[in-house]
């Protein structure tokens, strides 16, 4: 008996073991993935800061932001202080007028000087020991220049001596130090000590050829480089030894080393209190460096304060005091601030309630609005995660498992982005909460595109909720629409073009994108449920097979940068059309941007423009479904935060068109302003091979504005959304088209896999 | 005293091992038998509806029949192979030991790659333009897309034999080192031939080797999964569409109660088949 009841525990410990086995060695991967997960929840916001020795650690820099006295201000051309601690900004108005500001009371009041600086477009700058500030720029007429702007608003040109040649005689950045002597930076990483009474030049021994920009903090001159940062003391002239924490931060994160905009840069700097103290500001939040330190010190976190925006743009920063700070910032619509970081020791270091949001992919339209939500509440700690963060390896699928084991583990977000989620299966199993009462609420404040909106409608409850929306548009001659008005007769019209020996008849795109523009574009049309009609999946595979096949060998020449996703947000490409290199061209129109070039398509070459496979249905695409989790102890904020990225701060802010009226209304009115027939934008763009192309954009009048808007409102039909059948049917389709598989190996492919998937 | 001491000695020396299963295999296991009593999300009484739920799923149903169609043809063919193979070594390095004992080391090496590894491996033996197709048009026959239809269960046969082959092989090696040599001997002189005293002497005298290389060679079928989910992914030919995939598949749509009743029905069915091949191997 003994004997027995042991075989039956050891056969039992084996069952389980096999079983635990399986599981183990396919979850290697979701592992690792959790585990990432886990390590960026850690990262910085977790219980641990929370709480020290038992009790609540006290005490954070509170952001607001500082309004300066100017009617109209369109940009803040310079921030800093003066030798006598007296802030000192330059702003400048709608008019191009500009302002000298300064203030001596933390921001609470100012004097303001106009000054004799007219449409300036200031590149760097840097303030004087007595409060005037120098420009480097282009001035009225597009001069470049340097220009130095006394206290009283009186301006003089600069003209630095420079001895070079060529790139060294140009320069890229200039800056002033603590005690208000100007240095510049060349094109050519030379650093020169610029007199500004005789502009002569006396060349400083902290060049690199690998710099990127410089910074200046008190005293110090930090040549930023992708090895790290050099730093020389300008008041002893001499190199300084490296600061491990400052080297730290560019070897973690070497996009902080690279420049690529004319405007703001990744990394700023101030001097710190101390003598050998650097202070930094990054997306990720303010830092301290000490000499001799191995790690730098987070005095802000950007993730609770407008620094977090990392669509926006960081400027200056200047440091009054240990507990104030004022830093010069644009939020991702290009928007200029001046915020001023108050230590307030009475609140708690991290905010006690703490709102969630999970997203599959990172989207500067949820980071302005988690910006914004969190200048407006403070005392909520709004944590996006994004779950294809960019660490290596990670898929969606690996992501999805790790918030699918979080989920599982009681740790659901409050808010979902539901884009690539499993929506269908996350209702059924109760993970998403019915947010009717919140649609009621928007659709009483103005109401939504319910040709959209109704879309999310299941059993009279909303689980989710697109943000935006935007169509497939194509574009070709006059009178070839009207007999292209499905996929299958336009890609006859290519394939005839492209018989008739014209090569250019489409533009270039490779088989990726083609087969995911055209599966959105068309796949409501045969999947049901997730089964798929074999016949007319035949027909789109046989019209992706002639479109792909008319462009010939060209079609994967564009590399592998339109293989990224991102790029189907805006694809479609005018360029080729405007150069003659395609007679017809489809794909999404994401904003009023992307709608004027096809205007201008229309204006310039007298094309149409419509609906693409118009006859199939009026399809769009969503972008940015929220859902709320059942499980939320933070349904309040979530819903206000939910009211905010539905609300007119954020339209026009994202990708795609507002699902609401009122988004609508001012994402049309914004369009009216800036590209109405009043404007003079352009926009003008060139082949390597000298050709070049170029047109006004100010096509968007009040008929391109009702008929884009009766464009929407016809859209009624969402893409098909899930990623496993899209997967499914573009790994087959791409099989075909590139000629590893015949069409009924392909079609047969997809018709068992789909038949599969829906059994599961 | 004494005799608690030596009574419970053995006990003590078992804990740390017997504690850590019970920590990770038996406990979490009891947690899935609840679960598949339960709803995924809320944890309410599910009665027998996941187990229902598992039974009438296609997929699950035509996964699992893959499944077992893979077991009956890998498992008699990866043990008849490595039994040849263990057969003609142990003939030729009768006389040359050390080079026996070198070659079963290397022997093990397939199972100690990382499956990422063996995997890239395949896709360039089985790729359209792969060594496979390569060696056929050689031979001027056309190449063939081998992982799909029936060619892509050959091709997971293949990978599990390759993965397996060379340690089974070392298994029975063991199994005929441990008969006694005056065994033979005797049936020597008796005047047994080779085939006779294979079928007489060895095969009885190492059944319960043969037992447990079946159970070993049951419980390494389902880990081969991993090769070939890296190889095919999600979905992957319907022939080799194993009950892992389903039970993967479910978690990335959050379908734990099916996972959990799925579980619950295999280990159930491993259990019988098991105890159906001990007594089998009993008569």
């Amino acid at each position: 008996m003994k004997k027995k009841i042991l075989s039956a525990v050891l056969a039992f410990t084996a069952m389980t073991g096999l079983l635990a086995g399986c599981g183990g060695a396919d979850m290697t991967a979701d592992s690792e993935a959790f585990g990432a997960a886990i390590d960026e929840l850690d990262d910085g916001s977790g219980e641990a800061d929370r709480k020290e020795n038992g009790s609540e650690k006290m005490g954070r820099f509170l952001e607001s932001q500082v309004e300066l006295p100017v009617e109209a201000m369109d940009r803040i051309l310079c921030l800093g202080k003066s030798a006598d601690g007296t802030i000192v900004v330059m702003a400048a108005d709608e008019g191009g007028s500009s302002y000298l500001l300064t203030s001596s009371d933390l921001g609470e009041s100012w004097n303001s000087t106009k000054t004799q600086i007219k449409d300036a477009y200031v590149t760097s700058s840097g303030v004087t020991a007595d409060g005037g500030v120098i420009l480097e720029g282009y001035f009225e007429g597009d001069a470049a220049g340097i220009k130095k702007v006394a206290p009283d608003g009186t301006a003089v040109d600069l003209n630095p001596q420079l001895p070079g040649t060529g790139d060294d005689a140009s320069v890229l950045q200039c800056g002033t130090d603590a005690a208000g002597n100007l240095y510049v930076m060349t094109l050519e990483q030379n650093v020169y000590q610029i007199d500004t009474d005789s502009g002569s030049a006396v060349k400083l021994d902290c060049s690199d050829p690998s710099a990127g920009f410089f910074g200046i903090a008190g005293n110090r001159f930090l040549t930023v480089t992708q090895h790290g940062i050099l730093i020389y003391n300008l008041s002893e002239s001499r190199a300084e030894d490296a600061n491990t924490a400052l080297d730290e931060a560019i070897r973690q994160n070497k996009a902080l080393a690279a420049k690529d905009t004319d405007r703001g840069y990744p990394m700023i700097f101030t001097e710190g209190i101390e003598e050998d103290g650097v202070v930094y500001a990054t997306h990720q939040g303010v830092f301290y460096c000490k000499a001799g330190a191995g790690m730098a010190e987070q005095l802000i976190n950007g993730e609770l304060c407008s620094l977090g925006d990392t669509m926006g743009s960081l400027f200056e920063i200047i440091m009054l005091d240990e507990e104030h700070f004022f830093a010069h910032i644009s939020d991702s619509s290009g928007k200029e601030k001046l915020l001023k970081f108050s230590y307030n020791k009475t609140v708690s270091a991290v905010p006690e309630k703490q709102l969630t949001i999970y997203a599959l992919e990172e989207s500067s339209l949820l980071r302005k609005a988690a910006s914004v939500y969190q200048n407006g509440n403070q005392d909520v700690y709004v944590k996006i995660e994004i779950g294809l963060n960019g660490v290596e390896g990670i898929t969606a699928e690996d992501a999805i498992s790790a918030l699918n084991t979080r989920i599982l583990a009681g740790d659901a977000p409050d808010l979902f982005v539901l884009d690539g989620l499993p929506v269908e299966s996350y209702i059924e199993k109760g993970v998403l909460s019915d947010i009717s009462g919140f649609v009621q609420q928007l659709e009483q404040d103005g109401g939504f595109f319910t040709n959209v909106s109704d879309n999310y409608k299941r059993d009279g409850a909303f689980y989710e909720l697109p943000v935006c929306f935007y169509p497939l548009l194509v574009q070709a001659p006059a009178g070839i629409l009207s007999q292209t008005s499905d996929l299958m007769s336009f890609a006859d019209y290519v394939q005839k073009a492209s018989d008739e020996g014209d090569a250019k008849v489409l533009s270039l795109k490779n088989a990726h994108m083609l087969l995911k523009m055209l599966f959105l574009a068309d796949a409501n049309n045969w999947i049901r449920d997730g089964k798929a009609d074999s016949a007319q999946l035949e027909t789109w595979l046989t019209a992706v097979k002639k479109l792909y096949d008319a462009n010939g060998e060209k079609n994967e020449e564009r590399g592998t940068w339109d293989n990224l996703d991102g790029y189907l947000l805006s694809s479609f490409n005018e360029g080729d059309l405007m150069l003659g290199d395609a007679k017809a061209e489809f794909g999404t129109v994401v904003d009023i941007v992307g709608f004027v070039n096809v205007l201008a398509g229309q204006e310039e070459l007298g094309y149409d423009y419509d609906v693409f496979n118009k006859n199939r249905g009026n399809c769009f695409i969503p972008y940015l479904s929220m859902g709320i989790g059942s499980s939320t102890d933070a349904r309040e904020e979530a819903e206000a935060f939910l009211a905010l990225l539905f609300g007119d701060e954020c339209a026009g802010a994202g990708t795609g068109f507002p699902v609401t009226r009122k988004g609508w209304e001012k994402v049309r009115a914004d369009g009216l302003a800036t590209y109405g027939p009043d404007s003079q934008l352009s926009i003008g763009a060139g082949t390597p091979d000298g050709r070049h192309y170029g047109f006004t954009m100010n096509q968007f009048n009040e008929a391109a504005a009702d008929r884009l808007e009766s464009i929407l409102l016809g859209l009624d039909v969402p893409a098909v959304a899930d990623v496993s059948v899209q997967n499914i049917v573009l790994d087959a389709a791409e099989d075909y088209l590139k000629g590893n598989a015949t069409l009924s190996d392909a079609l047969s492919s997809i018709d068992q896999k789909l038949t599969l998937y829906l059994n599961e | 005293m004494n005799k608690m001491k030596k009574k419970y000695t053995g006990y003590f020396f078992i804990l740390p091992a017997f504690t850590g299963v019970m920590i990770f295999y038996i406990l979490p296991f009891f947690d899935v038998i609840r679960r598949s009593f339960t709803s995924v999300y809320g944890g309410g009484f599910a009665g027998i509806g996941n187990y229902t739920a598992v039974l009438t799923n296609g997929a699950f149903l035509k996964a699992a029949a893959n499944t077992v169609r893979f077991t009956l043809l890998g498992i008699p063919l990866l043990m008849a192979l490595s039994l040849l193979l263990a057969l003609g070594l142990t003939g030729i390095f009768g006389k040359y030991r050390q080079a026996a004992a070198l070659l079963k080391s290397t022997f093990l090496v397939p199972m100690a790659l990382p499956a990422a590894s063996v995997v890239l491996f395949f896709r360039l033996l089985f790729h359209g333009k792969g060594f496979f197709n390569a060696v056929l048009s050689w031979f001027g026959f056309s190449g063939a897309d081998w992982m799909s239809g029936m060619r892509a269960l050959f091709v997971l046969i293949f990978c599990y034999i390759w993965k397996n082959a060379g340690y089974t092989t070392v298994l029975w090696m063991a199994g005929f080192a441990g008969v006694p040599e005056s065994v033979y001997e005797a049936a020597k002189v008796d005047g047994a031939g080779a085939w006779n005293t294979f079928w007489h002497i060895t095969i009885p005298m190492i059944r319960p080797v043969i037992f447990m290389i079946a159970m070993i060679s049951l419980l390494n079928s389902f880990q081969i999964y991993r090769e070939v989910w890296l190889l095919a992914g999600n979905y992957p030919a319907e022939p080799i569409y194993l009950v892992q995939h389903v039970f993967h598949n479910w978690f990335l749509s959050l379908s734990m109660d099916k996972i959990a009743a799925g579980a619950v029905l295999l280990c159930i069915f491993v259990a019988i088949l098991i105890e159906f091949l001990q007594r089998i191997w009993e008569k």
